[in-house]
């Protein structure tokens, strides 16, 4: 399986690359208050718009750690942006492989991309413990550490679970 | 500093100064990013192949293009990188070394100053005073005297017509003997001056009155010629009188190579090195600059000129000031003291200060450091055998005609080497008056714009690096705009790698063409990126450099006013009028002392107060009466300055020791105190008292730590940066920044400075208050006359 990875704060995470439409350096976002911290706002991109989800403000509401204010402003300079398929435009690869997007293309705010890592399922270990998410689907021991499998359509579910939630 | 932007264009031929690894880099460089852009047309022709899909062709070929231009950006970038480096680095260089060259001609020109105040004093000694008083009168006496003995020579003549049996001459052997003398009479200064001339003279004279004696009726002329000769007899003492004063302050200054008094009308009538005397004394010297200089100035400023001395074998800086009689408010000039330094050995030490040195110690070759005078003559070099004191300097006129208070540099061939030359002149505000000097260092072009490629001295990371206050601007958005090129890079390749893995086996063949793009690219901007840092520490170690120039400038000048105030005492201790004082202790003789000492003062008011002592400690007189405090009227003899003065020999050095609040000498801020034994004439006795001045070294301190913080490309100190003196106990005695450092308290500074060992310099890295500083400390050398001052100089200035 091809991954690709990327850091946030010290951390590096990982997705299925085939779920990836483009990688962007900084795109313009409009903020707006969706009621969690992790929907960052909507931007408009490939002539259609995408929700931002602020991988920052996930990853420190699963690690324990109190979510640190984003610094990224509406520029996000010194950010990249993963650009995430919606499901009917991923490729024949990726739904050969069984990959799951969601309805609508989503663009992911990291702080720097990793890289491309072809990596083994079977390689994969547990979640740690202090990761209370059932999006991440594991962790593979890579040279640097480790690194935190995440599955992107848990990861949505999780957040439109929330909001639910909170609007009703 | 006055740079033009004709210095900067003169470094568009950087490429003659690159250094062979960076060649090699940048050819590579754009070699493997020229090599990328035939892959890009590969990619362009294998999407035709892999794809029938437009969108998905196109979307390859727009991959490609960017690539393309990327590459084209980057290869652009690391020629502008190139260019900037070396353009930076000629412009700090060429600010750094101005530095240099203007730090040169302010230590001289203080230097000139100081020798100028001691030579207007020299000028005032009363014996050469006397002297040129008296010999001034007797010269026009004896214009008189001589048309007097001619009517009685003549007389004696007529009074032989007959000859007579006692003296068997006839009045035609008398004319003869007469017609000998008188054909000497309009030879005035001579026979007043010239010892041989004089003799030959006095012969003929005695000869001729041993003749006449024996003749009769002829006592008056006889008498007449015994006044004629005990009036130029007069004559050899005062000049020998004048010739000893001479030769007690070349022995206190021996580089002095000789001094002169002319009278009036520039006959030079006392020399001080005895082996030149018979050939210099009675020689004229109106036509010299200088004496006309001195002589016709309404004051009593000094004047300065440079050509041969008075041996004609050497290039020597000449010195004068006019010698009037003290007593008349306004007085005519008397004459002129004229003093032969020999500058060249003086400077020499300086000229080879601030250059780097071979494993040898000696002066790295190509480097000269000379100083020109305001016709583009040279007045002294690091290099006398290269470039020739007394010839026309061969540089561009650009150099050689600056206005006070500038610098220039510019790229030139000196000597046949490619070199760049920086030049500068002072503001004129510490100048001698005539000096108008102006300070030249030369350096091989490669060895500036190629810097050995070692790290920097001073650890600091890149992310660092690239916020110090140090590094250029420029250079910080080449570093950021390089940041975006790698990312840039990285975005095109994982898309690219992105777009050939969707198409699945499709686009395997795209994978070699988006590995080598990520290769090339992260191997170009990794590359830049350490050029970047070379840059950068280069820059931090050319700073380094400047601080640790200006951290020595100031001890430099410190230790030079120490020194220069140490042999001023030597010679004031052996004024006659000080030892009769301390051998009769009338009020008549205090009273001659007191004038002495307050005449002394007012021609060096840097000094609180002189008090001669005598051998118990007590005060005799003293220049300032009216600044002694009653603490400080007390007995000295216990003092430790007083004591070592006392024990020291006739040929010991100065005694120099730091004083605390009060202790002596009529002031409430800390001094030094310059102390040295007074004996007799002989020397051999026991001390008669001590003479001790009073070094208010706070009034030159400030002047000098203000001229060592270090300054931006605009000429102004820069922000938040600061310089300082601590004594050996790490106690701030002076500071720019008195709230930062304030005086008589111990800053904190790291170890390594506070323990530099003398004459080294030190320099590295401080914080201080959650402030980054880099940071130079200097100490005092352990030369003779610095005593016991062992301070050090610290200027400091912000990182980040």
């Amino acid at each position: 399986m091809r991954l690709i990875t990327y850091w946030v704060g010290e951390q590096t995470y990982g997705l299925p690359l085939l779920l990836v439409g483009e990688f962007y350096s900084s795109v313009q976002a409009t903020r707006f208050d969706a009621g969690d911290s992790r929907i960052y706002g909507i931007t408009h991109i490939r002539g259609g718009s995408a929700v931002v989800l602020d991988m920052r403000s996930v990853s420190g509401r699963t690690n324990g750690t109190v979510s640190q204010p984003n610094n990224h402003g509406n520029s996000f300079a010194g950010c990249d942006m993963v650009y995430i398929h919606s499901q009917d435009h991923l490729c024949e690869e990726a739904r050969s492989q069984g990959l799951r997007a969601f309805d609508e293309p989503t663009v992911l705010v990291v702080d720097r991309l990793a890289g491309i890592r072809d990596v083994d399922r079977n390689d994969m270990h547990r979640t740690p413990a202090h990761l209370d998410a059932d999006f991440y689907e594991g962790v593979f021991e890579i040279d640097c550490g480790d690194l935190i499998f995440l599955n992107y359509a848990k990861l949505v579910q999780s957040i439109l679970t929330d909001v639910r939630e909170l609007n009703k | 500093m006055n740079q033009t932007v004709a210095e900067l264009a003169g470094l568009d031929n950087y490429r003659n100064f690159m250094t062979e690894s960076h060649r090699r880099f940048h050819d590579r460089i754009v070699a493997d990013l020229n090599g990328i852009l035939p892959i890009c047309n590969q990619g362009k022709c294998t999407a035709a192949d892999i794809s029938t899909n437009i969108t998905e062709q196109q979307q390859i070929t727009d991959l490609m293009q960017k690539v393309e231009h990327l590459c084209v950006h980057l290869s652009e970038s690391v020629t502008d990188l190139f260019a900037q480096y070396y353009r930076e680095r000629g412009r700090f260089c060429g600010a750094t070394y101005c530095t240099t060259s203007l730090i040169k001609i302010n230590l001289v020109d203080r230097t000139l100053q100081d020798r100028a105040t001691d030579i207007r004093w020299w000028a005032k000694e009363p014996a050469l005073v006397l002297g040129t008083m008296e010999l001034e009168k007797i010269s026009r006496q004896l214009k008189t005297d001589f048309t007097e003995l001619s009517a009685y020579m003549e007389a004696s003549v007529a009074s032989f017509r007959v000859p007579t049996l006692a003296t068997g001459w006839t009045s035609v052997d008398l004319s003869q003997a007469t017609q000998a003398i008188e054909k000497l009479f309009p030879r005035k200064r001579e026979l007043m001056f010239n010892t041989q001339v004089r003799e030959q003279f006095s012969r003929e004279l005695k000869s001729l009155a041993d003749f006449l004696s024996k003749g009769e009726g002829q006592e008056a002329t006889v008498k007449y010629i015994g006044k004629v000769l005990k009036k130029l007899s007069s004559c050899e003492t005062y000049i020998l009188a004048c010739c000893e004063q001479l030769e007690t302050i070349a022995k206190t200054y021996p580089t002095l190579d000789d001094l002169v008094v002319t009278d009036s009308e520039g006959f030079v009538i006392a020399n001080a090195r005895v082996e030149r005397r018979s050939r210099v004394l009675g020689t004229n010297v109106s036509g010299e600059t200088w004496f006309a200089k001195a002589f016709r100035s309404a004051s009593s400023q000094s004047h300065i000129d440079h050509r041969g001395g008075t041996a004609g074998d050497s290039h020597l800086v000449i010195f004068a000031a006019p010698i009037r009689n003290p007593e008349e408010r306004v007085a005519s000039g008397l004459g002129v003291l004229g003093v032969y330094c020999d500058f060249q050995a003086e400077v020499q030490s300086l000229l080879e200060d601030y250059m780097p040195r071979d494993p040898d110690g000696r002066v790295r070759d190509g480097w000269f450091s000379f100083f020109t005078d305001e016709r583009g003559f040279v007045v002294c070099s690091s290099d006398p055998n290269m470039v020739w004191p007394g010839t026309l300097c061969d540089l561009p006129r650009n150099h050689r005609g600056l206005n006070p208070g500038t610098s220039y540099w510019s790229h030139a061939v000196f000597k046949g080497q490619e070199s760049l030359v920086f030049s500068a002149r002072s503001d004129g505000k510490q100048s001698l008056s005539g000096s108008g000097w102006i300070s030249h260092l030369v350096a091989p072009a490669a060895e500036i714009l190629q810097p050995e490629k070692k790290d920097s001295r001073l650890q600091i990371s890149q992310r660092h690096l690239m916020r110090s206050k140090l590094v250029p601007e420029i250079n910080k958005s080449t570093y950021l705009s390089l940041q975006d090129d790698r990312q840039a890079i990285k975005l095109i390749s994982l898309n690219g790698i992105l777009f050939a893995s969707q198409l699945g086996k499709r686009g395997a063949a795209l994978a070699p063409v988006f590995d080598k793009i990520t290769v090339t690219g992260d191997s170009a901007t990794s590359r830049m990126e350490s050029m970047l840092h070379e840059m950068a520490s280069s820059e931090i170690e050319l700073n380094l450099h400047s601080l640790e120039t200006l951290s020595k400038q100031a001890v430099d000048l410190m230790s030079q006013k120490v020194q220069e105030r140490a042999h001023a005492l030597r010679l004031w201790a052996q004024t006659a009028d000080f030892r009769n004082a301390l051998l009769d202790q009338s009020p008549e003789k205090v009273e001659v002392c007191g004038r002495l000492l307050k005449m002394i003062n007012d021609d060096y008011p840097i000094y609180q107060n002189i008090i001669l002592y005598n051998s118990g400690g007590d005060i005799v007189s003293c220049s300032r009466p009216a600044r002694l405090l009653e603490s400080e009227s007390r007995c000295v003899a216990d003092t430790s300055w007083f004591r070592a003065a006392l024990r020291g020999g006739a040929e010991d050095a100065v005694q120099i020791h730091e004083l605390r609040h009060h202790e002596v000498g009529g002031g409430n801020r800390p001094g030094l105190v310059f102390a040295r034994a007074i004996y007799n004439s002989t020397g051999n006795e026991q001390p008669t008292g001590v003479l001790a001045c009073v070094f208010g070294w706070y009034n030159e301190s400030s002047g000098i730590l203000q001229s060592c913080l270090p300054q931006s490309s605009n000429g102004r100190a820069i922000a938040s940066s600061l310089a300082f003196f601590t004594n050996a106990e790490g106690e701030v005695l002076d500071s720019t920044s008195p709230t930062v450092t304030p005086a008589g308290k111990v800053f904190g500074l790291p170890e390594e400075h506070l323990a530099v060992q003398p004459g080294k310099t030190v320099a590295g890295i401080f914080t201080h208050q959650d402030i980054s500083y880099i940071l130079a400390s200097s100490k005092m050398g352990s030369r003779r006359g610095l005593g016991r001052v062992s301070w050090t100089a610290h200027v400091m200035r912000p990182l980040i």
